[in-house]
Parts: structure tokens; sequence; C-alpha cells
């Protein structure tokens, strides 16, 4: 979802944005003027890496996502993390707000760790980590300010002259919290990343592609700041503290960047499986375009031949026998005169043969469309075929109301086809017919207890095929062994197919 | 007899009429269509209508639903339904309850003049007409453990002529057989098919179609 640059969010991020600069910059300048870290500039440098790589990244996903907690988390590690620079400030109440805001920044991170990506948390495990964050962070750690006086406290290199927020002087509470806090957090911290080590070798090969530099980023941080809490906890060693706190600062800010790195290797992924995706569909659509082709020809082949036959049937049935009569009558009028017995008997002769002309008609008639198939429907018109089919047939037909029209035709030519086969090549005692609807399609199966070894392939099954393929259907021929075939159709009852929506 | 002839086509319709008229009838109504059939037939409430199975408006089977109505409305007037193409669930549909006075013929039947005046003559009285070959059809079907097959063949015979609807004096005439022989031979086939024997033909008819149709 894009916003428009106007809506009510882009207008409070884009003042998130302005702030972070702002506060970036007043840090810096607080930093870097500061005596309080080991190396002013490059705290001050490593300050805007973290705050403002956090914000801008954090604004990003939030404007990305507006319903996830990422982008906000990420915001709030950012301002968090220059609100602790404070703690440099020789302005008394800033510096005292910088120390309450101490943990603040690795709270966030630790809620941000857990939720990533979805932006949730899952369990009472994953709230029990957040929760202890917050407590942690914010209270337990606020604490101290309460009784830390900088002017005696001789490892203080700073230029503040007293403590607004001061209760009592007394660091030896200030000592016991830190080193209390320190020595709960370490273990804490290293269950969290254990559990979260095990939490991304579960996950799959997509999100790790996008997790992993994340995953890696963030548990480095986590480690290199139990880090620092253990040089809290043993006795002060030289620039060796330094070290580890500057370390957790740097990779403290490579975060946002591995979350960039991770989101970019997804859009690269992406757009590789979409490639290969288009690769598999244009294969897909050419080999149906290549099977429509095909089918389609053999429609119009089947058409043809199915009208070749027809005029065969014609010219050599009905047509000839016409003829003849025509030549019958002709003779018989002839002879009238000379010879009315004989007339009469040619008469009688051409009116039988009428008979068998006019019966052919109607047999070629039924087997171009039976008219009990469009009068009363499928059922109907499978049972009639039934009747007339020359071994018993078992029919099992449930269909109440009518069909769509294709559908239809195309069921009962599998029936007559296939009962055809039967007779002609299976050598069967009886066939079974079941036609039934299923879930929006219709299922037909004519099975006989012959001596199978049909194939789709043949002539009359193929056409076939190809009509109830038409129809998004398909046509099967088993050969289910120990005697039998089984044709079976399954043809959608769509709209396309004429049904009723 | 008094009759009414329905048929869309004039020439077979002309046919029908003559023929009719031939054998003595009186033809008071000629209809083109399902409507004109029904409102000339209540017109001239005739002994029987002479009804084709396709007809405008929908060429489907207005003939069979006009058959219905006029059986039900006027039960006086016989039906006899010609179709150009037999199909037993038709005759089934027809003969659902009842076939007094219904007939259902192949309208190739009208040029076998002397059947098609004998058909027309039963329907007209309140008998029934079935086509041969409707009654082909079902007593060829094929069957496992057919009970047919414990028929004689003259037997089968008399069953088919039955099922057309004949009387016994109409069968013994047809096989050149005494009246008290198709008598025997009716009594025989209905104590092996497990059928009660009826005395009125058109029953009788039903009885060997329901058997037939199972």
């Amino acid at each position: 979802v894009t916003l428009a640059p106007t809506s009510p969010l882009r207008r409070a991020l884009t003042a998130l944005a302005i702030a972070g600069v702002l506060m970036g910059t007043f840090v810096f300048v607080v930093v870097a003027g500061s005596d309080v870290p080991a190396a002013p500039p490059l705290e001050a440098v490593l300050t805007l890496m973290v705050g403002w790589s956090f914000i801008g990244t954090g604004l990003y996903a939030w404007d990305r996502r507006q319903s996830n907690l990422i982008g906000p988390l990420m915001v709030c590690v950012g301002f968090s993390w220059m609100l602790q620079e404070l703690a440099n400030s020789d302005i008394p109440l800033v510096a005292a707000l910088g120390f309450a805001a101490d943990s603040l920044p690795v709270a966030f991170l630790v809620h941000l760790l857990i939720v990533f990506p979805g932006g949730r948390a899952r369990g009472r495990l994953e709230r029990f980590f957040i929760g202890y964050g917050y407590f942690a962070g914010v209270f337990v750690a606020a604490v101290p300010i309460l009784f830390y006086n900088p002017l005696s406290d001789p490892d203080y290199s700073g230029s503040v002259s007293s403590n607004p927020l001061l209760i009592t002087d007394n660091l030896d509470v200030v000592n016991g919290i830190y080193g209390t806090l320190s020595a709960v957090s370490v273990p804490v911290i290293a269950a969290l990343i254990i559990y979260l080590v095990r939490r991304a070798r579960a996950s799959d090969a997509a999100e790790r592609r996008s997790q992993t530099p994340f995953w890696w980023a963030g548990g480095a941080t986590l480690f290199l700041f139990a880090a620092t809490l253990l040089t809290n906890l043993g006795p002060e060693q030289g620039n060796y503290d330094d070290v580890v706190w500057y370390s957790a600062t740097f990779v403290f800010a490579t975060v946002p960047f591995a979350f960039l790195l991770g989101l970019l290797r997804t859009r690269l992924s992406e757009a590789d499986v979409v490639a290969e995706e288009n690769v598999r569909l244009d294969a897909e659509l050419q080999a149906r375009l290549n099977e429509l082709r095909d089918s389609r020809a053999r429609i119009v082949q089947a058409g043809d031949a199915a009208r070749r036959k027809l005029e065969r049937d014609l010219h050599d049935g009905a047509q000839q026998r016409l003829v003849g009569l025509a030549l019958d009558l002709r003779l018989a009028r002839e002879k009238l005169e000379d010879d009315p017995e004989a007339a009469g008997a040619m008469l009688d002769e051409a009116s039988a043969e009428l008979s068998r002309a006019t019966e052919e008609l109607r047999e070629l008639a039924r087997g171009i469309h039976p008219a009990v198939l469009s009068d009363r429907g499928l059922q109907a018109a499978v049972e009639s075929l039934a009747k007339r089919a020359p071994l018993p047939v078992q029919i099992d037909a449930r269909l109440p109301g009518r069909l769509p029209g294709p559908v239809e035709s195309a069921a009962y030519f599998v029936v007559s086809e296939a009962l055809t086969n039967v007779v002609r090549h299976s050598g069967a005692d009886r066939a079974a017919v079941g036609i039934r609807r299923d879930n929006g399609r219709l299922l037909v199966e004519v099975r006989d207890d012959g001596s199978g070894g049909a194939n789709a392939a043949g002539s009359g099954l193929s056409g076939l095929a190809d009509r109830v393929a038409a129809l998004d259907g398909r046509l099967q021929v088993d050969d289910p062994g120990g005697g039998g075939t089984v044709v079976r159709a399954d043809i959608p009852l769509r709209e396309e197919n004429g049904a009723r929506p | 007899m008094r009759v009414v002839v329905a048929e869309d086509s004039v020439l077979l319709r002309e046919g029908v009429v003559r023929l009719l008229q031939e054998a003595g009838h009186e033809v008071v109504g000629q209809a083109g269509d399902h409507d004109d059939l029904m409102r000339k037939v209540r017109a001239h409430k005739p002994d029987l209508a002479v009804v084709d199975v396709r007809m405008p408006p929908t060429q489907t089977d207005e003939g069979l639903r006009a058959a219905k109505v006029i059986r039900s409305e006027l039960p006086g007037v016989g039906v006899l339904v010609l179709s150009g193409y037999v199909e037993p669930a038709y005759a089934r549909e027809l003969l659902a309850e009842n076939a007094e006075g219904l007939g259902y013929l192949l309208k190739d039947r009208v040029s076998d003049v002397g059947a098609f005046a004998e058909a027309v003559e039963r329907v007209g009285a309140g008998g029934s007409a079935l086509d041969p070959e409707v009654v082909s059809v079902l007593m060829g079907r094929a069957r496992e453990d057919d009970p047919l097959d414990e028929l004689t063949p003259r037997e089968r015979e008399v069953l088919g002529l039955m099922a057309e609807g004949r009387s016994n004096g109409a069968i013994a005439e047809q096989l050149v057989v005494s009246e008290r022989a198709v008598e025997k031979h009716v009594t025989s086939i209905f104590s092996k098919l497990g059928l009660s024997a009826s005395n009125e033909d058109h029953r009788r008819v039903l009885a060997v179609l329901r058997f037939l149709e199972v």
C-alpha cells in the first residue's frame, strides 16, 4: 500500500524524520564536545550511524507495512539510542535523562528481534523476553540515577556539576543495582540468543533468505551487549571495556542495514522465482495451445468423418431404396392393365421397401441425435440405450432435473460409444452404467466384464475424449486387470458448458 | 366415429384425414399446432383425437402433453399419439396410470392401412394401442435371468399382441387360432410371469407394460 504524500501517517512520519535529523545533530554536537566518552569523535559518528540508520530504516518499514510493529520499533531504537547518548551532555538535566535511558535501546531491540518479521509475539516465552526487556531496561535501569552523584564518582570524566534527579548520594546502591541487573540479564540474553537461533533454524528457505542477515546482526549485537554487561561485573580492565563497547555499538549500527539487505535479497529471489514461474507457465501454455490445436483439428476431422459416413449411409441406404422404389412403382404402373395381380404384388413389395427405408432413416436420425435426449434428458436417453443394447445393462443414475445441453450430449455419446465398444470388442456378458453429479461435476462410468484391453486412442473413444476435453473434462479408459474395461468421463458443470450460474 | 386430427405436416395430415374418411369416420376438425388442437377438441368433443407428438410451438412433445390434458379433461375423447420415432420412455409416460383410450403409434403405421384403422377403432372405443416396435424393444431387451425365457414362442407372440393392446378376439384372428386357444395362452403367460389376470384389455396392457419395464 502506498500512501498519498499528504496522508496523516505520511505527515507524522515526515515529522519524525525531521525530529530525528534535529535530535541527531544536537546529540552529535553534545557527544563530539564531551569529555565522557573514551573517543568522542568516534562515539559521535557511531551515535549518528545507529540513530539515523534505525530511524530511517524504521520509517521506511513503517511506511511499507503500516500495521506491522517492526517499523515503529526500529524508530524507537533509533531515538532511544540518541537519547541515552545524552548522558554525555554537560547540562545536568539532559545528562540525567540520558543516564535514565541507558538500557532503553536494548529493550526495544529485544522486542524488535522477537517480533521480527511478523510484528507479533507468539507464545509466553516470547512475551516473557519482551516483558523482561522493558522491565529491566525502563524501570530497573532508570533507578540508579536517583542515587548517582557524578561528583562523587571517581570514574566520571564529564563536566556535569550536579544531578537534578538525585535523592540520595549513594554509589553503592548504583553499583549494586547495575551489578544485579547485569548478573540477571546475561543469562536471560544468553537464553534469548539460543531461542532465536533455534527459531531461525526452523524457518524455511525463503524466510531464511530474507531474515538471515537480520538474525546475524541482531544476535551479534545481543552477544556483544551481554559482553558489555559482563565487563560491568568484573573489575576495570583498561581499554578492554571500551573495545567491547565500541564493537557492540558498531554491530548495533549494522542491524538496520542487515534488515535492508534481507529485503533486497527477498526482492531479488522473488524476481528469480517470478522469472522461473513465467518460464514454466509459458511452457505450460504452449503445451496447452498445442493440445488445443490438435484436438480442434481432430474435432474438425471427426466432424468431417461423421458427415462422410452420414452421406454414405444415406446414399447407400435410404436413397438406393427410394430409387429402387421409384423404379418398382413405374414398372407396377406399366403392369397395371396387362397383369393387375402382378402389379398389386409389386406395390406390396414397394410399400414394404418404403417401410424399411423410413426405418433406416429413423435409426440414422437417432444416431445423429436422439430426440429423447433433448426432450427428456440424459437419464431417459441412457435408459433407452440400455433397453436397446443386446446385452443386459444395469443403469445406476440419479439425475434429478436437467443438465446443460452440451454436457448431456457428451455424456450420452460417451455411454453410447462405450456400450458399442462393449458389444463389438469385449465379449462381455453384461455392462453397468453409473452417472452421478458430484461437487459441480458430472461423473459417468461404463464398465463391462469382458476381455478388457480397450484403449483411449481407439478411434471412437479418442473423438469422444476431444469432445469431453472441449468441455474441460476428462475421459479415461482403464483396464483394471482381472478382465473388464472401465470408461470414465468427468465433466465440469460450468457456466461455459451451459450450466446456470 | 368423429375425429380431430392434429399434425403440422399438411401432407401427412391430409393423408391421415383421407384414410380416416375412407374407413368411414368423420373428421370434424384439423389442427396444425397444440393450441389449435386443444381448441378444436374442446369445441367438438370428438370420439378420438389423432395427435402428432412434435408440433409447434416448441416441436418437442406437445402431443404428449395435449394427450394427458385431453384424457383428464374429457374422458370420453380417446387420444392416438403418432410419433416419428418411438421411445419406450414416452410410452411409459403416456400410459403411466391408465392405458384406457390411449394409443401410441409410429407414424409409419399409417401406411399399414388395416392395422391403423384397427388401432383407431380400438382407441376410439376406449381401448389401447401400443406400437409393435415399442413392444419389441421392451420384449427384446437383454435381461439377466430373463423371465420371458419361460414362455413358448407362441406365448411370446400372444404377450406381444397383448402389449399392443389387442383383445383376445383380435389376437385369435391374427394368429388364426380359436379365441379359446388364446385364452389358454393368456392364462399360462400370466401364471408364468406371476401377473394377476384382468379381463379388461387396457388394464392388461398396463400390467404387461409394467412387467416389461422393470
